[in-house]
């Protein structure tokens, strides 16, 4: 499926691109989304994800290639998207 | 320096905690409170401080934010003129369970726990109120307790299904299927509960276009929707972004 590309495309699949580009991995978690370990990683491309965490796929696949050329961001990194409901209290 | 002028006992209309009184045993309530303002800004208690004091704001806003183990805050409930706060603690537990912030310049009134004691046995229909408004948080609480529940098996369903898309998923027009046969029983199983419920939630989900199973298939038509709820994270809000 992926022969030899040199950067990830929107049509890459999230775990083809972690696995070939490990450096990628920060992109993911600077932009809080949940695909490093993700059941979902291999069937889903980079545009599929990118809809679904509402991140442009543009944006999103510029920072891939950033990281990948040595730019990637730094931590530390929140979790993804946490949800919180509170208890009501007086 | 003497401290703003004791307020109306007027002001106390409406408060569910002193519903039942007489105006002349309203002034005697007041009586026993202290009056003071709050500039925007201060914090009027902490979270884990004793709950030593009953307090009931006049005038101003006052936020409730509760801080979480993982250092997160949530603010639980906003307080306006004409509310009590802070009294099922005093009524049920040793400290405070919220920090309680004024968000502008307040006035305040507060009884000490002794102070209310005294009151609710002068007049016992403070206690019958009090215990009224204990009953209603301790239903809200067990409302939420079910409901936190009922997710915890609705996740846990989803982390089930998320294991078997590990273990033979296959990518399919429409989303991802699980490649074996795989029934309902099956899965309240794995999750170590009952077939009704499994079929509850997956009817929900299949309502909902999240899943389409069938006696022995199940096919994840939204593959992000079904790990944001085993993961509980909130629902994308928009399935076209």
């Amino acid at each position: 499926m992926m022969t030899d590309p040199h950067d990830p495309a929107a049509t890459h699949l999230i775990s083809e691109v972690l696995e070939r580009w490990p450096q990628t991995l920060a992109v993911f978690l600077h932009r809080r989304m949940a695909c490093p370990g993700c059941a979902m990683a291999s069937f889903m491309t980079v545009a599929e994800a990118a809809a679904c965490y509402g991140v442009p796929p543009a944006e999103l696949l510029a920072e891939l290639h950033r990281a990948i050329g040595g730019e990637a961001p730094a931590g530390p990194f929140p979790p993804p998207l946490p949800h919180r409901r509170a208890v009501p209290v007086e | 320096m003497a401290g703003p002028r004791a307020p109306d006992p007027a002001v106390l209309h409406g408060m569910r905690l002193f519903a039942g009184l007489e105006a002349v045993d309203l002034s005697e309530v007041i009586r026993f409170a202290q009056t003071r303002r709050v500039p925007k800004g201060a914090t009027v208690f902490k979270q884990g401080d004793p709950a030593d004091t009953c307090h009931a704001l006049i005038d101003g806003r006052i936020k409730m934010v509760q801080t979480g183990a993982d250092g997160q805050q949530v603010v639980v409930r906003f307080i306006g003129p004409g509310e009590t706060f802070g009294t099922v603690a005093t009524f049920t537990a040793a400290s405070f369970p919220v920090d309680a912030v004024a968000m502008a310049d307040c006035v305040e009134v507060t009884w000490t726990n002794a102070a209310m004691t005294d009151l609710m046995q002068r007049y016992p229909r403070i206690a019958l109120n009090a215990l009224g408004i204990v009953g209603a948080r301790l239903q809200e609480v067990q409302n939420r307790l079910r409901e936190v529940s009922t997710e915890r098996v609705e996740r846990r369903v989803a982390h089930a299904l998320l294991r078997l898309v590990r273990q033979a998923g296959r990518r399919v027009e429409g989303g991802v299927e699980i490649s074996f046969p795989l029934t309902r029983q099956d899965v309240a199983e794995m999750t170590g509960t009952t077939l009704h419920t499994v079929s509850r939630i997956l009817s929900a989900w299949e309502a909902q276009g999240l899943v389409e199973s069938s006696r022995q298939q199940v096919m994840i038509r939204q593959p992000h929707r079904l790990v944001a709820i085993a993961e509980d994270m909130p629902a994308p809000d928009d399935e076209s972004a």
